[in-house]
């Protein structure tokens, strides 16, 4: 690389100090760290400053009350979700067993929305919805106190727009909110509720283990 | 702030953490890991807060524990195989379309080229590029010195300029 140019990318040099045949370059590195600064995400999963203020909350705590309470509490284990799908996957296989001295008379599977087996962790959830002519989408739900602040995208433009979030394990209500006036459910949910005012909610069960977390409205 | 104050802490725990976030997710190249990052960074940073010499520069303190952690992180991983297949050429920069899908699948193909660096060349060419340091700041912050930091930042230009046809 031309030597003024790494100069003035390491800020020795002014714009004009640049020799013209490297000012164009110049200009093509500045558009690359601006698309950089942009890349990635934007924010943090939402989600997380509650999670980040728990685990504060539990460091205030003195180490020997921490010490008591390692003794007296059940002690959730983080367990990653698709490590967590696995171990479900495999408790499953040992309950399953036809030999296995754990297997149950009998186990319902929860009906309704996407169930994972995670533990007392927040997991990432994907919501996704096609919609082609929306120009915006957004999540609002029980977890964001009902606020259509989560934007999902759409970054290729086939009209398929998703997002993620960081949601502690239990019964959600959701519905997506198009061009921020239009609320509609989630049409690939799997159960919906009545939300009181003649429309449906989206139901979402992420649940720590079988039979948790009633979808029941 | 004093230690233990936890409204408090609050406050900078929101004001914060989109861009700890943002580094640790760039850094790391996986939002699980990003998260962890963030989480550790801001506990280990409330249990510490007594070190933090300048109160004024809480947020540059609680960046350098998550630019720290994110280190750890890396250290304990495979490096990663990014191949120069899976990273299409970029557009011509001089013709970048506005914003839109094809500006947004640029800035997706930058930040696989990111992943693609060494964990010290993308460390350094965040902090000097994307975070916008001087290289005093992050010789400071990062114990290294200030010609190690620009050699890994040009190597870290270079490589991108391999892996992004159009800067070659």
């Amino acid at each position: 690389m031309n030597e003024s140019l790494n100069r003035y990318l390491d800020g020795e040099l002014e714009a004009e100090q640049l020799p013209p045949e490297a000012r164009e370059d110049a200009q093509a590195w500045e558009a690359l760290f601006a698309d950089a600064r942009e890349a990635g995400a934007r924010a943090a999963p939402v989600g997380l400053e509650s999670l980040i203020m728990q685990d504060v909350r539990a460091a205030k705590t003195s180490p020997v009350a921490r010490v008591l309470e390692w003794w007296v509490s059940p002690r959730p284990v983080r367990v990653r979700p698709l490590i967590g799908l696995a171990a479900a996957a495999a408790i499953g296989a040992l309950l399953f067993l036809p030999s296995s001295p754990f297997q149950p008379e009998s186990i319902e599977a929860p009906l309704g929305a996407t169930t994972t087996m995670v533990g007392e962790q927040p997991v990432y959830v994907q919501f996704v919805l096609e919609a082609p002519d929306a120009a915006s989408v957004a999540v609002a739900g029980d977890f964001n106190e009902w606020q259509p602040e989560v934007v999902l995208a759409d970054p290729d433009g086939d009209g398929i727009w998703s997002g993620r979030l960081l949601l502690s394990p239990g019964v959600h209500k959701y519905m997506f909110v198009v061009n921020g006036t239009d609320w509609m459910p989630d049409p690939l949910a799997e159960q919906y509720v009545e939300d009181g005012f003649g429309n449906r909610n989206s139901v979402l069960a992420i649940t720590g283990g079988a039979g948790a977390g009633s979808l029941a409205p | 702030m004093l230690a233990g104050d936890e409204d408090a802490y609050a406050l900078l725990v929101r004001r914060y953490k989109d861009a700890l976030y943002r580094y640790a997710e760039r850094m790391t190249g996986r939002p699980d890991d990003a998260a962890d990052v963030v989480q550790q960074a801001f506990i280990k940073g409330y249990q510490s807060l007594d070190r933090c010499r300048d109160p004024e520069r809480v947020g540059g303190w609680l960046f350098r524990i998550a630019v720290n952690l994110c280190k750890d992180q890396l250290k304990g991983r495979a490096r990663r195989e990014v191949s120069l297949e899976t990273t299409a050429p970029i557009r011509a920069t001089r013709d970048l379309p506005e914003e839109g899908a094809e500006r947004a699948e640029i800035r997706e193909e930058i930040y696989r080229a990111l992943q693609a660096l060494s964990d010290e060349q993308r460390e350094a060419f965040v902090l000097k590029h994307v975070e916008g340091w001087s290289y005093d700041e992050m010789a400071e912050k990062l114990e290294v010195s200030v010609p190690a930091l620009k050699m890994r930042v040009h190597r870290a230009r270079e490589q991108l300029q391999g892996l992004l046809e159009h800067y070659r």
